[in-house]
């Protein structure tokens, strides 16, 4: 199966915010 | 070398599009980048809380008296990011290069000293307490700012082009295609469009033939390839091109 560079352009959007989201929340967490 | 363009027997990096079909690449670069998103934010808010407090903290056990303690959990935290985030920034770089995938970690370094400069240029203009700009800091935002927006100006003609790079058969990844300047980027670009010249089963044209031997004389002239891969980078071409 190919992907397409949408494919992966989108892949790496959503893993960009998954990762701000889980930084804020760790940080909350941590520093509560 | 495979007329029907099987990927298995094209060594190195991979193409855009050669993947054999399992979940392994997307889930490594979600990982990774996931990752180093996850440790810039984590930096980024650390050095804030900091900030915040004066711009400097101590903790742990010590014979002096601390004047001011770090927040709760911030040192650890800035360990954590920091190499953290260098681990799954190389594990970033490593995936989406064995794999082919457009990269983005050439942005790595304008996203890390652009938010931090951003920092200092707030709290320089802004800093905590009653006192006005705080020059050194904002002489840090400058020299940050620069840091990372210099490079940024410079990659990002290479990320637009990246995906238009060779035309509609071409495979480089983008990241070879963030490096437009340099040797190494160009050489690697031409690299990746002979092992695609050579897997393609559409011949090669002879205009492509004449660019891609001029590409690689210039190459060979400015010493990013040496003899031995100019000849044989040549044979590939020459053996590609219709007779």
């Amino acid at each position: 199966m190919t992907r397409s560079r949408s494919f992966w352009l989108t892949l790496q959007v959503v893993a960009i915010a998954a990762g701000i989201w889980a930084g804020v929340w760790l940080f909350g967490v941590v520093t509560r | 070398m495979n007329p029907t363009g099987a990927s298995s027997n094209v060594r190195g990096v991979r193409g855009d599009g050669d993947e054999r079909g399992g979940i392994g690449a997307p889930v490594g670069v979600f990982v990774s980048l996931a990752g180093v998103s996850a440790a810039l934010t984590i930096l980024f808010l650390s050095m804030r809380s900091v900030m915040k407090i004066g711009g400097a903290c101590a903790s742990g056990q010590t014979a002096f008296e601390i004047v001011h303690p770090c927040p709760h959990g911030v040192p650890l935290l800035m360990l954590g990011a920091v190499w953290g985030g260098l681990l799954f920034a190389g594990l970033y770089a490593w995936q989406s290069f064995r794999n082919g995938v457009p990269s983005l970690v050439a942005l790595l370094w304008p996203a890390l000293f652009l938010s931090l400069g951003w920092n200092f240029l707030q709290y320089g203009i802004s800093p905590p307490g009653d006192g006005g700009l705080v020059w050194g800091w904002l002489v840090c935002a400058v020299v940050f700012i620069l840091m990372g927006g210099i490079p940024l100006v410079a990659i990002l003609p290479g990320l637009l082009r990246g995906p238009r790079e060779g035309g509609a058969t071409a495979a480089s990844p983008w990241h070879f295609g963030l490096m437009p300047h340099t040797s190494l980027g160009a050489a690697a670009s031409l690299l990746s469009s002979l092992r695609n010249a050579t897997i393609t089963s559409a011949p090669a044209g002879g205009k492509d033939v004449v660019g891609l031997l001029e590409r690689l004389d210039a190459l060979h002239r400015t010493g990013s390839l040496s003899d031995e891969e100019y000849e044989r980078a040549k044979q590939e071409i020459l053996k590609g091109s219709p007779s």
